[in-house]
């Protein structure tokens, strides 16, 4: 009631302001002018400040003059970014089954160092396909099976250790993946000797071996089911999908990409563990958690990641191509311009002048510092503003989710 | 409240510099924000004024019950405070720690049915002040309607208890599956629910099933009907203002504050629960917070809290019809609640069968909550028919539609998204909204 209270005086006040200044032109005031001010008042204070001190990464000019269509942003989404990012993520697939498998077979130190390198770098490349979960990834829920975090490490030693495993089951999707390597290449003890000898170990290692190749053969060929279905199926669908209804391709993409960022980079990787949504800091929810110190790196490859798919540019390339960037341009080329491409891309600039403050093992940083974690979290959570307010309204895109009910 | 007062003042300012600089065609619109301007400074005003106990009636036409209500459930009387519902607040804690030791599997039936129906002394809870309460939760669930209902609501709950133990507990660790219980776990490696043989979460059935049994009942269909509030001497003790012996309050502003507290007798601030909300409470409360969290239904808990103030004012006042139209208010607010919640999981489940690999433990998991509801609204009450938005047995036979159990049928393992679909459309349709606001 006392907030009622306030708003009405504020209204009052704006509205009696509104008038005075209006009274002098013509008298035609409608009632809800009130509101439209208090709207844009409060637009005002998301916006606020770092506008100023800008930081420009608007590399990609390469898309001014190109006309825009939405076949031709799909068609740039899928053959240069979507698609040639899973090619890159299956061929380290590869190279990490066969680590895998020369590990089991031969299970020595250098054996060990060539896995847990394969295993770094499938991780880096997942961060560049983790937002696309549309299309056969949606279908299988990709990104359930593969990256979920933190590991259950215990109901994970326990499945290991029975053997008889289901790993198509929900119940098993925090006992597999990206997560559950990490635990089984750096968590099982405090030296590569000391976790190799679980390994090798007469009565356990067989069930090790077992369990550590099902979980790279099942990511691997999970990963290939989706890039298959894209090359062969997926990508015509996907760019004939364009019209500018809420199921079509266009909104999908751009839901599913803000969603990834609010969600997953955002919350999963900042926000938890900074303890944004919890009583406490949770320095143990960080990505990659036993490795350590490379949470940092999965966070700054997933940051480019998110912020060249928002420019088109090319998976692994300069060269950029049409995207919601160039969106903006043609919008507010006939329209009113607010700039919003580059409000996104100074506050990307931002988020990465921030991490350069962190800790490359975020669990650390949590632990020593949480304050610039938090930071770190607010410069993030102004995109969301930017992308899922600002650019939403101007590209005329309706949010398809909500919040989960939280019991 | 000083600075509330300034920016008053300033806001009249302006508008009167306007009325002195304009044409004469903006007259009536100015005319409209002054009559805001002075609804509100009346409220503002006299709340003071009643507290010192005299009580003045401005007659002015947009001013529509003629006495003060507070902007707080702050009523006192020779500087005593005339509030009291502890009895609610045992009651409601008494729920739910029964509610959550339905998740604790080495509980047995008899220690779950002695915290339903718990007597004077026995150590059935973890808080000993529950213990030594005379209090029960199965006394006041279910009853206001027939003897014959009451029996068959109490049988409800303790059936779905007497499963959990049966069934769900001594599957705690095996993976349910269709026509057998167990865990599930939601997708992403997220919260592991523990289900019967028919997908059911009984604790959800028996937590939900109360916020209708044990909450709206108490409170639209006992304290707050007249019948209730007006029996005995009430009506002359009210108008003579005879308190009860020993006591700062009269019999009739404690049977209204003993409806108020089944609802906020978990909240934080009691006396101020919308603008300092936050609570432990698991049943009315908490969904009337996440029914105002959703812009279809803004402002409602801010509208049920109004009319608690507004009916407990009239009560003082001995202004029984006005007391009687905030009643009717808040039966059809909380009724709306009951409505929204049950409608909107339905729909949260439907939403999540459509999915190509749906999340069943998480379908599974709104649908509990949803039959929890839906079994709440035959608590409801529509105000303008005097009966329940849906009887008992509209309630069960929609039931036997969304948890189908009959022929085989394995309940939400079997469950069809268009019986969801139309339980959910029905429902919303009974309350003035749509299945899209659900």
């Amino acid at each position: 009631m006392k907030n009622n209270l306030l708003t009405l005086c504020c209204f009052t006040a704006l509205f009696g302001a509104a008038l005075f200044l209006s009274c002098s032109e013509d008298d035609n005031v409608k009632l809800d002018e009130g509101s439209q001010i208090d709207q844009n008042d409060s637009t005002d204070d998301q916006i606020d400040g770092d506008t100023s001190d800008s930081v420009d990464t608007t590399a990609n000019e390469a898309v001014v003059g190109e006309a825009f269509t939405r076949g031709a942003m799909l068609t740039n989404w899928a053959d240069n970014i979507i698609i040639p990012s899973f090619e890159a993520l299956v061929d380290n697939m590869d190279s990490l089954s066969f680590a895998a498998n020369k590990f089991t077979e031969t299970p020595n130190q250098e054996n060990f160092i060539n896995l847990k390198q394969s295993w770094l770098n499938a991780y880096l490349t997942w961060q560049t396909v983790a937002m696309f979960d549309i299309g056969k990834a949606e279908e299988i829920t990709l990104r359930n099976f593969i990256n979920v975090y933190p590991l259950d490490a215990q109901g994970m030693t326990t499945t290991l250790l029975a053997g008889d495993y289901d790993l198509t089951s929900v119940n098993r999707q925090d006992e597999q993946g990206f997560s559950a390597l990490d635990y089984l290449l750096h968590g099982l003890g405090n030296s590569d000797e000391e976790i190799i000898a679980f390994y090798t170990d007469d009565t356990n290692g067989l069930k090790y071996k077992t369990f550590l190749t099902d979980i790279v053969d099942r990511m691997h060929s999970l990963t290939s089911i989706v890039l298959a279905d894209w090359k062969e199926s997926y990508r015509d669908e996907f760019i004939e999908r364009d019209g500018n209804a809420a199921t079509e391709s266009v909104n999908s993409m751009v839901n599913d990409y803000i969603y990834y960022y609010e969600k997953f980079l955002r919350a999963g990787k900042v926000g938890i563990p900074a303890g944004v949504f919890s009583n406490s800091s949770l320095s143990d929810r960080v990505e990659a958690r036993y490795r350590g110190d490379v949470s940092k790196e999965l966070l700054i490859k997933s940051l480019i990641s998110a912020q060249d798919f928002f420019n088109g540019v090319h998976f692994s390339q300069e060269d950029a191509g049409m995207s919601l960037k160039g969106w903006i341009n043609h919008l507010e080329a006939s329209g009113e311009t607010n700039n919003i491409d580059s409000l996104i891309n100074n506050q990307f600039g931002l988020i990465h002048l921030q991490l350069e403050n962190l800790n490359s093992d975020l669990g650390q940083q949590v632990e020593a510092d949480n304050i610039k974690m938090l930071e770190t979290y607010d410069f993030l959570q102004k995109n969301v503003i930017f992308m899922k307010v600002d650019m939403l309204q101007l590209l005329d895109i309706t949010v398809d989710y909500v919040d989960a009910d939280g019991d | 409240m000083n600075l509330l007062k300034q920016i008053f003042i300033y806001g009249g300012t302006v508008s009167l510099i306007f009325l002195l600089s304009c044409e004469e065609e903006t007259v009536t619109l100015i005319e409209e924000v002054i009559v805001t301007d002075t609804v509100t400074v009346i409220e503002t005003d006299t709340v003071t004024v009643i507290e010192t106990d005299t009580v003045t009636v401005i007659d002015i036409d947009t001013v529509l019950i003629g006495f003060a209500v507070p902007e707080t459930y702050l009523f006192t009387r020779d500087g005593d405070t005339t509030v009291s519902y502890s009895g609610q607040t045992t009651r409601l804690k008494m729920a739910k720690e029964m509610v959550s030791a339905l998740k604790d599997e080495t509980k047995t039936i008899a220690q779950l049915l002695a915290m339903f129906d718990h007597q004077e002394g026995a150590s059935d809870f973890s808080d000993a002040d529950l213990n030594a309460s005379s209090k029960q939760v199965k006394n006041k669930t279910g009853n206001n309607g027939t003897a014959t209902n009451a029996a068959a609501i109490r049988a409800d709950l303790e059936a779905w208890m007497t499963n959990q133990v049966d069934s769900v507990f001594p599957a705690w660790s095996n993976e349910a599956s269709k026509g057998l219980a167990g865990y599930i776990q939601e997708a992403g490696g997220g919260s592991t629910r523990y289900v019967n043989q028919n997908g059911l979460e009984n604790n959800q059935a028996v937590n939900k099933a109360l916020i209708g049994a044990l909450v709206a009942d108490q409170v639209l269909n006992g304290y707050l009907t007249p019948a209730k509030l007006n029996s005995g001497t009430n009506e002359a003790d009210q108008a003579a203002q005879t308190k009860v012996d020993g006591k700062s309050y009269t019999n009739m502003e404690h049977y209204w504050d003993e409806g108020y507290g089944y609802i906020y007798g978990l909240a934080a601030d009691g006396i101020d629960p919308v603008t300092t909300p936050g609570s432990n409470d698991i049943f009315m409360l908490k969904y009337i917070g996440k029914v105002d969290s959703d812009p279809d239904f803004a402002e409602t808990a801010d509208e049920l809290h109004r009319a608690f103030r507004e009916g407990r004012a009239a009560v003082v006042e001995a202004e029984f019809e006005a007391r009687d139209a905030a009643a009717q208010h808040i039966a059809k607010t909380a009724s709306l609640v009951i409505g929204v919640r049950a409608a909107h999981y339905l729909k949260a489940g439907q939403t999540g069968l459509a999915a190509t690999t749906p999340d069943m433990a998480g379908v599974f998991h709104d649908l509990s909550e949803g039959f929890g509801f839906v079994y709440s609204l035959q608590f409801t009450l529509n105000p303008e028919t005097g009966a329940p938005y849906f009887s008992r047995e509209e309630v069960m036979e929609m039931l036997s539609k969304i948890y189908p159990t009959s022929g085989g049928m394995r309940g939400f393992w079997d469950v069809t998204q268009s019986d969801l679909q139309e339980a959910a459309t029905t429902i919303a349709t009974a309350f003035g909204f749509t299945y899209e606001n659900a």
